[in-house]
């Protein structure tokens, strides 16, 4: 063992390349390994995990209470259904809950890499468990979050460093005074064209005769009620009913191969500045915003969960111009900055008083972790309790591992974005429907399954469920 | 404090990485294009995961299908369940996955009604898919499970 790691001190990480050096490789290597704006998979990281948080806890926990009732069950895939005992609406509502903790956490911290592991297996299990679960974009997550592993790890205050530090190196103060810092990064390359992949497969569809013929686009519009005056307005100037239909179905096939053309190109923008790459990443940008911010979730309800925010996260960090996700990534990560900066401060001041620094360390972290075993406990939904017992118990562990090693600045991070986590879980759940439409569904189940008794029970708990605002 | 230098890129250096990652990069993309792909050439259509096909044609005339279940006593005749003993007999949440034909699901639910219906000797889910279009005819699917040897029989026809 070397002298420095028997003195608890890591080896310094082999130098790899820099993107600038990759520009003498082959276009294959300059592809993947080019240079990257460190802006873009930070952002996307931290946009992804916060909605991802959000989605599982209020969009799929409502749903949970499908899972292995009347004890049936098809998992995604029939290995798992080999390997897994029949899942029960607790271990789906648990496991949601849980994948939403550690989403929030990894979006807190610069999570390790056995964190973003963790988080890509319990997200894909989440729907795996069950066919109930089969929104495609759920398996697309699954993905993005196994990309996630290989993500560099980026702090906010490496972006944007503060005034006060100066710069090491020459290079460092270069890219401190430009603001600009460029990377590179496989695995973001990587879920980028996987996006692309996704695009064209989806426009590939839209070139089946039904498509074609307005059997699928007509049914589509014509449910939600519009475009009827667009397309009488077309048939007034001589365009029959038909060949509308088949423009409009054009339309989506169209947009779903730009949008998937744009990533492959966007790809490239921070290594080769054209202004015409620039224009047409914004161009695809809103093209992207109106295909899945505007028309399918709002004109035509297509109740795919969150799919078209995820979708408008990822095109904005892929296709808009690094300049701006600059501007947008200072303003916000400006809070976490802020707190950041001032932890550093008070731990600074605390390292003067090594017994004082250790007591407030433990006392802060048991009572986060008492917080996060107690909102388990209220929260009152199936699988809630366990995984209140069991973040807790982890928290312990890894406090209780920290102290032995005399190296706690880790652990109080993981401690205290996972008490935070915990906290937002709370406020999600007590204040929005979640509660009450588990246990209204649950109670209507029941009594169609004639339990009149427990769908009763149930119909008690999703009245005291109900926020306040909506009684 | 860590900063943005060469030593935090997650570019493999040249040489053994840097190929080992170059070969992952290639071999998860050939399953990216292959996993779809697949659909297009298998002949069961009804299982469109993993496809990326939102909202396709198969999705769509799936909506116009309907279940219903016919169960034989032991030399006794054909009985076919009432839509409420349909209802009551499917497990919640399950009834899109068989008017959808998912093979598994199918499968499945056909086994596990006869293990907890020992009196019937066989058992038969129809799926019935009105007519889409002009020029389409309405098309019914048998899958029958034989209880004591646990064959499926399965058959299709156009109404």
């Amino acid at each position: 063992m070397s002298r420095r790691r028997r003195q608890g001190k890591k080896p310094p990480r082999k130098p790899s390349t820099s993107p600038d050096s990759i520009t003498s490789s082959s276009p294959w290597e300059r592809f993947w390994f080019g240079p990257v704006a460190a802006v873009r998979p930070y952002l996307l990281m931290k946009a992804v995990l916060l909605v991802l948080a959000f989605d599982v806890w209020l969009v799929r926990v409502p749903k949970g209470w499908k899972v292995g009732v009347d004890g049936f069950n098809v998992a995604h895939f029939q290995w798992l259904d080999a390997l897994q005992p029949l899942p029960a609406p607790g271990l789906y509502v648990g496991v949601q809950l849980l994948v939403g903790i550690v989403s929030l956490v990894c979006a807190f911290i610069e999570a390790a890499l056995w964190l973003r592991i963790l988080l890509a297996l319990l997200h894909t299990y989440s729907w795996a468990m069950s066919l109930l679960d089969n929104y495609q974009h759920h398996y697309f997550l699954s993905l993005v979050l196994g990309a996630f592993i290989f993500f560099p790890r980026i702090r906010g205050n490496d972006l944007y460093p503060a005034k006060t530090d100066q710069p090491a190196n020459r290079e460092e103060r270069t890219n401190a005074a430009s603001g600009r810092a460029n990377i590179s990064s496989w695995a973001y390359v990587l879920l980028g064209a996987t996006t692309s992949i996704v695009y064209f497969f989806t426009a590939l569809n839209k070139l089946e005769p039904s498509w074609r013929a307005e059997l699928i686009i007509g049914k589509l519009v014509r449910d939600q009620n519009l475009l009827g005056s667009v397309e009488s307005w077309f048939s007034d100037l001589g365009v029959v009913r038909e060949q509308f239909w088949q423009w409009m179905a054009l339309s989506v096939f169209t947009v779903e191969v730009f949008l998937g053309a744009s990533y492959l190109l966007a790809l490239r923008q921070d290594g080769e500045r054209r202004l015409w790459r620039s224009v047409l990443g914004g161009l695809a940008f809103v093209t992207a915003l109106v295909f899945h911010g505007i028309v399918n979730e709002f004109f035509l309800a297509l109740r795919i969960g969150w799919f078209s925010y995820y979708m408008v996260a990822l095109a904005g960090i892929y296709l808009l111009p690094a300049s701006m996700l600059w501007q947008v990534g200072k303003m916000v990560t400006w809070p976490y900055r802020r707190v950041a900066s001032h932890a550093h401060s008070l731990l600074a001041s605390l390292n003067t008083a090594p017994k004082l620094s250790m007591t407030l360390t433990v006392a802060g972290s048991l009572a986060m972790i008492i917080l996060s075993g107690a909102v388990g406990l209220a929260l009152d939904l199936p699988g809630a309790s366990n995984v209140g017992f069991l973040t807790a118990f982890a928290l312990l562990s890894i406090l209780l591992f920290a102290l032995a090693r005399r190296e706690h600045r880790d652990a109080v991070r993981y401690i205290v974005a996972a008490g935070l986590a915990n906290l937002i879980l709370c406020l999600a759940l007590t204040q929005s429907t979640v509660r009450f439409d588990y246990y209204d569904a649950v109670g209507t189940h029941l009594r169609e399954r004639k339990n009149l008794r427990a769908a009763a029970d149930a119909a008690e708990k999703a009245r005291r469920y109900l926020p306040s605002y909506l009684r | 404090m860590p900063r943005l230098s060469s030593e935090n890129f997650s570019c493999p250096p040249p040489g053994r990485a840097r190929s080992a990652t170059k070969i992952f990069i290639g071999a998860y993309l050939l399953c990216q294009l292959t996993l779809p792909l697949v659909y297009y050439f298998r002949d069961d259509k009804s299982d469109e995961r993993f496809a990326w096909r939102m909202f396709s044609a198969v999705y769509f005339e799936q909506k116009n299908c309907g279940v219903s279940l016919a169960v034989w006593r032991p030399g006794a005749a054909m009985r076919v369940l009432s839509k409420e003993e349909v209802e009551a007999t499917i497990p919640s949440g399950w009834t899109e996955f068989l008017t959808r034909d998912y093979a598994p699901v199918r499968t499945k639910f056909l086994r596990r009604y006869c293990e907890t219906h020992p009196e019937f000797a066989e058992v038969q889910l129809i799926r019935v898919c009105k007519a889409t279009a002009a020029g389409t005819r309405s098309t019914m699917n048998r899958t029958g499970l034989i209880c004591r040897t646990g064959k499926l029989i399965r058959t299709h026809e156009s109404l």
